[in-house]
């Protein structure tokens, strides 16, 4: 397999496996916060910040097979 | 005439040559970057010997004793000087760098004085000289005139080269396509075809001016330069929307400065009672980087604009500002020893010493990846969420084809909705990770403190009302 069509095979597969994994963190947290929300409501203007960091954390893993993806798009063709 | 002038100068000067120097090695190579700092360095040098001289001879009319530290300087400085002026010229790095290093300070001290003088004749020609301090040199800062007319000489200068530039880029690859002018189109042709072929972009402003003017070369280095220029766009609507609502700034605000009002003191609030009070002082910095970042980040749902968050390098260049000055406030505040013990992981211990070999790279590595992962998140959000709306415009477009209409199947107005709510959760996530790592850079003692006296007041409170 020439290593073009090995990219164009495997660049929308990484960002695909990627974006799974995120998925499955960003579900988790946002299960924990809700939870958490739903038993305190009072917690959640304290629950924000961190929520809003680990979502942040968990998506830069996505963000950075998209750049990946993006640092390669041009040597497909 | 005082020396605050002179002091003033010099630290202007050494901000100037740190910036230079870097351009230098960019744009020069090392060597040529090495010859501009040395040569200002020198330069400066021969300011403090001057500097020196100047209040030897001074202290006798004062009839103050001179001191020990500028006479060392004066008797120490002139062979010194002439030792190292030496040594810059026979060392064979380029003479044009450490010349231009060279003049750097007698560009400042020119610029300063026009200035001043400026500023002086304008108030004089406007009545003002009668009722502020005759002195304009003894005031702590310029007045806020001269330093607009510095600001726009300055965009003028910046401006006029930026046309230079322009027209120089389009002399230049014209030469040498007459020799290869086979490689030449070749290599245009691949270039054009994969602008083409790449992402899917919006129209801008300035790229329907390139194409209106098939493609001049000024209306294309305009093109290539959307994005600074857009984040400039940026700074000038924060400063327009401050500068109108804040115009006359009344006890009972009206519609702008309430509104204003509202979000910085959201801001406000909203730092201080997540990290506590400590934080405060730096309230400043990362709300402007939020609102600016936001700013930004909108401009792309506009049409015939582009948000320069799109480009890394507008993210880079946040990120980078944001890793000097964590690190700064890290050395000022832990003192340098404080923050290399801070590095080491903070031990306390003996098996703490034992691991602070290993985590020392670790944390160095760390301090270093935080920026790159700022500005890459940033950017891909941005990037992607720009692109999503490119694409489902092009697919409205596509659903419309088959009719001969210039208009499109407007389905990205629903995605440009998600682009406002993500835009200002990704300017909320850089400005409050520039926060945390912030935070982070503060001594370690006060930091616990703060954070156990913040829970212990949450602590305290919550029996209460349970």
């Amino acid at each position: 397999m020439p290593f073009q069509s090995a990219l164009g095979l495997a660049l929308p597969l990484a960002i695909g496996i990627a974006a799974v994994g995120s998925g499955i963190g960003l579900g988790l947290m946002g299960r924990g916060v809700m939870e958490a929300i739903g038993r305190q409501p009072e917690a959640a203007g304290k629950l924000f910040v961190p929520m809003i960091l680990g979502f942040a954390f968990s998506e830069a893993l996505t963000i950075y097979a998209f750049i990946t993806m993006f640092l390669l798009n041009s040597r497909i063709h | 005439m005082g020396f605050e002038f002179l002091v003033r100068a010099r630290r202007v000067t050494l901000a100037l040559t740190v910036l230079a120097a870097l351009a230098g090695v960019v744009y020069g190579g090392a060597s040529f970057g090495l010859a501009l700092a040395l040569g200002s360095l020198w330069s400066l040098g021969n300011l403090l010997f001057l500097e020196a001289l100047g209040r030897l001879l001074i202290a006798g009319k004062l009839g103050r004793a001179p001191a020990w530290r500028d006479m060392a300087l004066v008797l120490g400085g002139a062979p010194l000087l002439l030792l190292g002026g030496f040594g810059i010229l026979a060392s064979g790095l380029p003479l044009l760098g450490a010349t231009i290093g060279f003049w750097i300070l007698f560009a400042v001290v020119l610029l300063k004085a026009l200035a001043i003088a400026l500023a002086k004749a304008l108030d004089f020609a406007t009545g003002r000289s009668v009722e502020r301090a005759p002195d304009a040199l003894r005031r702590p800062l310029p007045s806020r005139r001269a330093l607009g007319l510095a600001g726009w000489t300055l965009a003028l200068l910046f401006g006029a080269a930026f046309v230079l530039l322009a027209s120089a880029q389009t002399e230049q690859p014209a030469q040498p396509a007459r020799g290869a002018a086979v490689e030449h189109t070749s290599e245009q042709s691949q270039e054009s075809g994969e602008g083409e072929s790449g992402v899917p972009e919006l129209p801008t402003l300035p790229g329907i001016v390139a194409k209106a003017t098939h493609e001049a070369p000024w209306a294309k280095t305009i093109e290539a330069w959307q994005d600074p220029l857009f984040s400039l766009l940026a700074t000038l609507i924060l400063v327009l929307l401050v500068r109108l609502a804040f115009a006359k700034p009344q006890l009972v605000p009206g519609r702008g400065q309430m509104m204003l009002e509202t979000a910085m003191g959201g801001a406000r609030d909203f730092v201080v009672q997540t990290f506590g009070p400590v934080m405060e002082p730096y309230v400043p910095f990362v709300g402007t980087l939020f609102f600016y970042i936001l700013t930004m980040n909108w401009m792309g749902m506009i049409p015939l604009l582009k948000s320069p968050t799109t480009s890394l390098n507008t993210t880079a260049a946040m990120a980078v500002v944001v890793f000097v000055f964590v690190q700064y406030t890290a050395i000022r505040k832990q003192g340098p020893l404080g923050y290399l013990y801070h590095l080491a992981g903070s031990p306390k211990d003996l098996v703490g010493w034992a691991v602070a070999p290993v985590l020392f790279p670790i944390e160095l590595m760390g301090e270093f990846i935080k920026p790159i992962s700022l500005a890459a998140r940033l950017f891909g959000n941005v990037f992607g969420e720009d692109l999503l709306i490119a694409v489902f415009v092009g697919i409205g477009v596509a659903l419309l084809g088959w009719q001969p209409v210039p208009v499109g199947f407007p389905i990205h107005v629903l995605f440009m909705f998600l682009g406002l709510i993500m835009s200002a959760v990704q300017a909320l996530v850089f400005a409050l990770l520039a926060t945390v790592y912030l935070f982070m850079a503060l001594p370690h003692g006060q930091e616990e403190h703060e954070i156990d006296e913040h829970l212990g007041a949450e602590h305290g409170a919550q029996p209460a009302t349970t």
